[in-house]
C-alpha cells in the first residue's frame, strides 16, 4: 500500500510589465519523494453508480475460459503476449480460411500497440480477454506481392520487431536478414498471403503500404472472438497456455 | 546547490505528512490579503477503467477503480475551495463497459466527479463520431477541442474550443489539442473531421487566454502524446514552441511522469508538462498559488496513486 507522491514546487514570480500584461519572471522548482500506506478510501456513491453496469458485465466477463501457466507481456524483437496471439490468429485463421485457389496464410503478422494489457499467470476470464483485445478488430487475409511482403518485413524489422507467426527473421542495421517462411527462404518472385488486423490492413499505424494488396479477403471473425476460441479450445483439451520465445525474430549479430 | 540545501530544508518542513503542501509556502505569502490557491486535479488514458485492477495483476496489483479515485477527488474538495478536474483524453476503450455500454457509465461517473472539462483521444472515436454524440447527454462537462474541425460532422457545435473557468476572480484559460487521426484512427471513424495543425491553434489560443482574456493560469489539455523519437509533434516539442502556456495537462503516450518535467518555452520561460500514465491508476495535482495582484504564482505537484481499500467491493 504504497502511496507515492512527489511535490514539485515552483515559484513563478509573474510581474507586470507594461501593465496590465502579466509575465513570467522567475520559475523555481524542487522535488520530494514521499511515500504513504493509506488507501484512497470508498466512495459510495461511485459504488451505487457502478452497481448495475457492474452486475451486468460481471456476469458476462467473470466466466473462466483458461489458465495461463507463465505471465505473457509484450516484447521486442519478440514477446511471449505477440507470440501467443500471433500463432493463434494464424492457427485460428488458416483453420476458418476456404482459399479459393487452394493456397493457405503464409504467415501472420499483428501490432503490439493493438495488445492492451498482460496476461496474468493462472486463471483467465473472459473479461481479461476483453481487455487485452477491447477493439472490434477483425481478420482480414492480404495478398501481397514479394516486392510489398518485403517492404512489410522490412518495415517489422525497421520497427525492432512486432508480432508475428510463420515467418522467421533476423534484424540487422535495422534490416531483415535470413527470412525463412515454412523452412523456405523468402521468394521476392511469388505473392504471399498473410492474415492481419482491418485496422492494420487499411493504413493502421502508417502501414499505408498495405492499403493496396493484390487481393482483399475477410473471413468474418473477430480477432478477440479468435482468442477466445482458441483459449477455450485449449482448456478442452486440457491444457494450460504456455507460449515460448523461439527466436522467431531475433538481432542478428 | 542552491536548490539542493533548498529541498533539503523542505523536506524536513514537510516531513512524511501528505497534505502539508501549504507547509511549502512561506507564511508572509499566505498572510498576505488577496491569496489564492487553486488546486487543479487531472487524469489522462483511463481507458474505460472503472474497476480496480485485479488483484493478481502482474503489473497494477488493486490499483486504480473509480470508487477509490472518486473518494480521493471528494476527499480533497473537502480540504481545498478552489478545486479543478480534468482529463486529457482516450476516456474510452479498454474493458468490457465500454464494449457494452458504449461510453455511458464513463461519463456519467465523469459527471459524478465533477469533472470541469476534457479533451478528446484518438480512442474516443473508436465507436465513430455517432458513437460519441451518442453518449454526450450523458455528460455534464464540456469537451474542449482546439484543433479538430468537427463543422462537417455530427460533432458540429458540440465542443468548445477553450473554456475559461473563474476560481475566486482568477481566470484560468484552457484549450485542447488532439492528435493527428489519419494513420491512427480509422478513416470511417473520425470522417469528415479535420485535424489542424496543433502548434499554430496552440499559439492562437494561449495568445488570446493569455493576452486578450487576461487569464493569469493557461492550460493545454493535449493528447498529442509526452515524447517521440522521431519529429511528430508531442507535449515535449510543443513546450518548447510555445508561448503564454504555464501548463500542459497531457496524454496519449501512457506516459508515467512521477514529477512534471520544466521545460524552457520560446520565451525561456518556465511551462511543465503533466501525465499519470494510464487507466486511472494515478491522480495528478497541482497546486497553484498567486496572490491577488497576481504578481506571484507558486505551483506545487503531487501525484497520487490509486488504490483500492482493502474492504472495497
Amino acid at each position: 500500500m504504497n502511496r507515492l507522491k512527489i511535490f514539485l514546487l515552483c515559484i513563478c514570480v509573474i510581474a507586470a510589465a507594461c501593465s496590465p500584461k502579466v509575465k513570467l519572471k522567475k520559475i523555481e522548482h524542487n522535488i520530494f519523494g514521499l511515500t504513504s500506506s493509506e488507501p484512497a478510501g470508498v466512495d459510495s456513491a461511485a459504488i451505487k453508480m457502478i452497481s448495475p453496469y457492474k452486475t451486468a458485465i460481471d456476469s458476462e466477463m467473470n466466466e473462466i475460459i483458461g489458465t495461463s501457466a507463465v505471465v505473457m507481456t509484450k516484447g521486442e524483437p519478440e514477446g511471449l503476449l505477440g507470440n501467443f496471439v500471433a500463432d493463434l490468429t494464424l492457427f485460428i485463421a488458416r483453420r476458418q480460411y476456404r482459399p479459393d485457389d487452394s493456397i493457405n496464410i503464409d504467415f501472420c503478422f499483428l501490432n503490439n500497440g493493438g495488445l492492451r494489457r498482460d496476461l496474468p499467470q493462472g486463471k483467465i476470464n473472459k473479461g481479461i480477454i476483453f481487455e487485452l483485445m477491447p477493439f472490434e478488430n477483425t481478420l482480414v487475409i492480404l495478398t501481397l506481392s514479394g516486392q510489398n511482403t518485403y517492404d512489410l518485413i522490412r518495415r517489422i524489422a525497421a520497427m525492432g520487431g512486432m508480432p508475428v507467426a510463420g515467418i522467421r527473421f533476423g534484424i540487422k542495421d535495422k534490416n531483415p536478414v535470413s527470412i525463412t517462411l515454412d523452412s523456405k527462404p523468402f521468394d521476392l518472385n511469388r505473392n504471399y498471403k498473410i492474415v492481419t488486423s482491418d485496422y492494420l490492413a487499411e493504413g493502421g499505424e502508417n502501414f499505408s503500404f498495405l492499403k493496396n494488396p493484390v487481393r482483399y479477403e475477410t473471413i468474418g471473425i473477430k480477432l478477440r472472438d479468435a482468442i477466445i476460441e482458441y483459449i477455450l479450445m485449449q482448456t478442452g483439451k486440457g491444457n494450460e497456455l504456455n507460449p515460448t520465445l523461439d527466436g522467431r525474430i531475433y538481432y542478428e549479430k | 546547490m542552491k536548490n539542493r540545501n533548498r529541498r533539503d530544508f523542505l523536506k524536513y518542513l514537510i516531513g512524511t505528512s501528505a497534505y502539508l503542501s501549504l507547509g511549502s509556502v512561506p507564511f508572509e505569502l499566505i498572510a498576505k490579503k488577496g491569496f489564492h490557491k487553486l488546486t487543479i486535479l487531472y487524469t489522462n488514458d483511463v481507458h474505460s477503467h472503472i474497476d480496480p485492477f485485479p488483484d493478481n495483476d502482474p503489473k497494477f496489483p488493486s490499483m486504480g477503480g473509480v470508487v477509490s479515485r472518486a473518494a480521493l477527488i471528494r476527499r480533497i474538495r473537502n480540504e481545498e475551495k478552489n478545486v479543478l478536474l480534468f482529463d486529457a483524453g482516450d476516456i474510452f476503450q479498454g474493458t468490457p463497459y465500454f464494449n457494452r455500454f458504449g461510453g455511458v457509465p464513463e461519463l456519467k461517473l465523469m459527471s459524478m466527479m465533477g469533472y470541469d472539462a476534457a479533451t478528446i483521444g484518438n480512442h474516443d472515436f473508436d465507436n465513430g463520431i455517432d458513437g460519441i454524440v451518442k453518449v454526450m447527454p450523458n455528460m455534464n462537462f464540456p469537451f474542449i477541442c482546439s484543433n479538430y474541425d468537427f463543422s462537417s460532422t455530427a460533432m458540429a457545435g458540440k465542443t468548445v474550443p477553450y473554456r475559461i473557468f473563474e476560481k475566486e476572480g482568477i481566470r484560468i484559460g484552457v484549450f485542447g489539442l488532439g492528435i493527428e487521426l489519419e494513420g491512427l484512427v480509422p478513416k470511417n471513424c473520425f470522417g469528415k473531421t479535420f485535424f489542424l495543425d496543433p502548434v499554430q491553434k496552440a499559439a492562437e489560443m494561449a495568445f488570446f487566454l493569455k493576452k486578450e482574456m487576461k487569464c493569469p493560469l493557461v492550460i493545454c489539455l493535449s493528447h498529442l502524446g509526452y515524447f517521440y523519437k522521431s519529429n511528430k509533434i508531442s507535449d515535449h516539442a510543443l513546450a518548447r514552441q510555445s508561448k503564454n502556456i504555464d501548463l500542459i495537462i497531457g496524454g496519449h503516450t501512457h506516459t508515467f511522469l512521477d514529477s512534471p518535467p520544466a521545460y524552457r518555452n520560446k520565451e525561456n520561460k518556465e511551462i511543465f508538462v503533466c501525465q499519470v500514465g494510464w487507466a486511472g491508476l494515478k491522480l495528478g495535482r497541482i497546486d497553484a498559488f498567486l496572490e491577488g495582484n497576481l504578481a506571484e504564482t507558486r505551483m506545487e505537484s503531487t501525484i497520487e496513486t490509486i488504490r483500492k481499500k482493502t474492504s472495497e467491493i
